[in-house]
């Protein structure tokens, strides 16, 4: 048996357990842009390993628990990535964590939230291609008390939908991590030779929906629709109670907020950008003063 | 939130204005209400119309009384404000905004039957967490002349004996309890030369950070007297940020308090004191004035000499205060007198004990105020928007 350098997603310090040399290097691969975890502090272990005399089956267990059993090392792989989500999305305890994708430039932030299937993960991998330094396709951690979002480079995943727009970042055939994926391509920010972002203040906030034969459509929603809608993507906002979402109200109040209707990332992307430069700078020292 | 089309006829005008849902609190946006629904964590934006209606739940007297008191304070129709209110109290029962008589008791009732103490409950916020892992020592519970007894911790037992001196009279032993209400970090002297600050909470908000301990204790003392304010029946009493200069005073956002405090240096270079009360009584006569209440509890504290030698800003003595501007943090568009009413009355500590005619009369004389708008809560931007008014 092998382990994975420890790593922390957010809050959540972990390791994988792995009796395959092969899926080690794979999953030390699509870890390597989150920070390094002392190997000594509170570390939760996954454990994948294959079930000897059952053929092709793989056994998963969640801090010593037997959790089930997988046909397919990907489908072991699959569960192992979506618990280590949930466990980082729970551990940012102080911290607003919207569902969302998000980068950074000079150091200020662009948040996209949305729902499943409306593009966040396409928007992100195309802004980092064109150099936008990388904070999450998935989970947003936001300070209430500061409006800073701190990274969590996790790998982007990016569903079969998508795959026709970023052709290169398939894994070739004869790749050994192929069968370590199922469904989704996941992508590691150092595939993308992306910057990973330092915590930075909201600058933009933009609700992407990816709708086939759209165009173009944008509109500026009033501070207070825009946080309505950010709230509603929120995991647990209930949790923050009121003092919570008043602080994160405030400190977002530079921030200014869109939503995005698109059915092509470049476009998208390039409107983004126009916006995003027309924003008043806000220096970190104002932010924080 | 916009009222949907038609105009409900199901809201009877003899009865009471209906209250609020106590799960459903109200979060500023850049001026704009926003309403959180505390059990499922969802916002509804509130247009300005049904804000200002919001603003005027709980209030005394009948759904008739509401819509002629804002009938007169918008100079509108009674017909149309009519329609608005009844557009409105359908979308938010709608919504389960309203209590509807059937909202949990409160968990911790009244423990000595009717006339005994009732209790301020905090609910355990993220911010509230942060406080309590402050670190605290003692408690002391004080019962206040409404009846309602608060808990105040300190962060060593020699704090907790100043504060026992100060509440002396109203000090109660109460050990099956201890929530705090109050907050109070007395910091002893580093050794290092370096002066440390001593701090007060209200709940988990900044009531005052001061070198001077005096100053402190009579912050806390203004704190708790300030639960009695906001229970007065009589004259609608405002919960704000005021600073003072020259016997003249600017009202500033409640929650801009700790924001102002982290620039008190450059206002006391300017001869602005941050008035430590958290509420003030408005006055309507002979322009809007506000009064600094003195309160019975006395810190055994020679503040004042620290503020002669000019290292501190004296406090304004209780007494009537000139109100010549008002500063909100929001962006200008929301400038409209609406919006400044409704701010207005959201403002009222006291508005459960008032008639919405009172309520909406003092919101209105708030509204007449110049007025002085910082776009963001940057304590720079809202200090320099304060300068301002004063200049």
């Amino acid at each position: 048996m092998a382990t994975t350098e420890p790593r922390v997603a957010l809050d959540f310090r972990f390791e994988v357990e792995v009796d395959d040399p092969d899926l080690k290097h794979h999953l030390d691969t699509l870890f390597a842009s989150l920070p390094a975890a002392h190997p000594e502090v509170g570390l939760h272990r996954y454990t994948i390993h294959r079930v000897p005399a059952a053929g092709e089956a793989w056994d998963v267990l969640s801090g010593g628990t037997h959790i089930d059993r997988y046909p397919t090392v990907a489908g072991a792989v699959g569960y192992v990535l979506w618990d280590l989500n949930t466990q980082a999305i729970r551990s940012a305890r102080h911290d607003v964590v919207v569902h969302a994708g998000a980068v950074s430039r000079d150091g200020r932030g662009l948040l996209m939230p949305a729902p499943a299937d409306s593009g966040k993960s396409t928007l992100v991998t195309t802004l980092v291609r064109s150099g936008w330094a990388y904070l999450t396709d998935e989970a947003a951690a936001i300070d209430p008390m500061t409006g800073i979002v701190r990274p969590y480079p996790k790998a982007i995943h990016l569903d079969h939908g998508t795959w026709r727009l970023f052709p290169d970042l398939s894994p070739p055939a004869e790749h050994r991590a192929r069968r370590f994926v199922r469904g989704r391509w996941c992508v590691a920010p150092a595939q993308l030779d992306a910057d990973i972002s330092a915590p930075v203040p909201l600058a933009l906030v933009v609700f992407p929906r990816y709708r086939s034969g759209v165009g173009l459509r944008m509109e500026q929603l009033s501070p207070a629709h825009g946080f309505t809608s950010l709230v509603a993507n929120c995991f647990r906002s209930a949790r923050h109670g009121r003092t919570g979402l008043q602080q994160l109200a405030d400190r977002l109040a530079p921030a200014r907020f869109w939503t995005l209707d698109f059915d092509a990332a470049e476009s998208a992307c390039r409107a983004i950008a126009e916006l995003f430069h027309d924003l008043a700078p806000i220096t970190r020292k104002d932010h924080l003063s | 939130m916009t009222a949907r089309p038609g105009t409900p006829e199901l809201i009877d005008r003899d009865a009471p204005i209906p209250q609020r849902h106590p799960a459903i609190a109200g979060i500023d946006v850049d001026g704009e209400r926003v309403l959180l629904d505390e059990r499922n964590g969802r916002c509804h934006v509130l247009n300005p119309s049904a804000n200002l209606i919001w603003s005027c739940l709980g209030t005394v007297g009948t759904v008739a009384d509401l819509i002629d008191d804002l009938a007169g304070a918008c100079g509108a129709p009674v017909e149309t404000v009519s329609a608005d209110v009844r557009r409105a109290l359908a979308d938010f029962a709608e919504n389960r905004l309203l209590d509807d008589g059937r909202t949990r008791p409160p968990r911790r009732p009244r423990s000595h039957g009717s006339d005994g103490p009732r209790y301020r409950e905090e609910p355990p916020t993220a911010c509230m967490q942060i406080v309590d892992e402050l670190g605290w020592g003692g408690a002391v519970s004080i019962d206040l002349p409404t009846g309602l007894r608060l808990g105040i911790r300190s962060e060593s037992s020699a704090t907790e004996e100043a504060v026992r001196a100060i509440f002396a009279p109203v000090v109660v032993d109460d050990p099956d309890r201890f929530e705090p209400n109050l907050s109070v970090r007395l910091e002893a002297g580093s050794g290092s030369g370096v002066q440390q600050l001593h701090t007060v909470y209200n709940s988990c908000s900044l009531a005052v950070r001061t070198r001077h301990h005096g100053r402190a204790l009579r912050s806390l003392a203004l704190q708790a007297w300030s639960f009695v304010e906001a229970e007065d029946p009589e004259g609608p009493v405002l919960q704000t940020t005021a600073l003072e200069r020259d016997g003249q005073i600017v009202l500033a956002p409640r929650r801009a308090r700790a924001e102002i405090a982290m620039l008190e240096p450059r206002l006391r270079r300017a001869g602005i004191a941050v008035v430590d009360a958290p509420m003030l009584r408005l006055e309507q006569t002979d322009g809007v004035r506000v009064v600094v209440p003195a309160t019975p509890f006395a810190p055994d504290d020679d503040f004042d000499a620290v503020a002669d030698l000019g290292v501190e800003r004296p406090q304004p003595s209780p007494g009537r205060y000139e109100v010549i501007g008002r500063l909100l943090v929001a962006t200008e568009h929301h400038s409209d007198r609406v919006a400044l009413v409704a701010g207005g009355v959201a403002d009222l500590a006291n508005r459960h004990h008032l008639g919405s005619g009172r309520a909406l009369e003092a919101a209105s004389a708030l509204a007449g105020v110049p007025t002085s708008f910082s776009p963001t809560w940057l304590p720079r931007v809202i200090v320099e928007s304060a300068l301002e008014l004063f200049d």
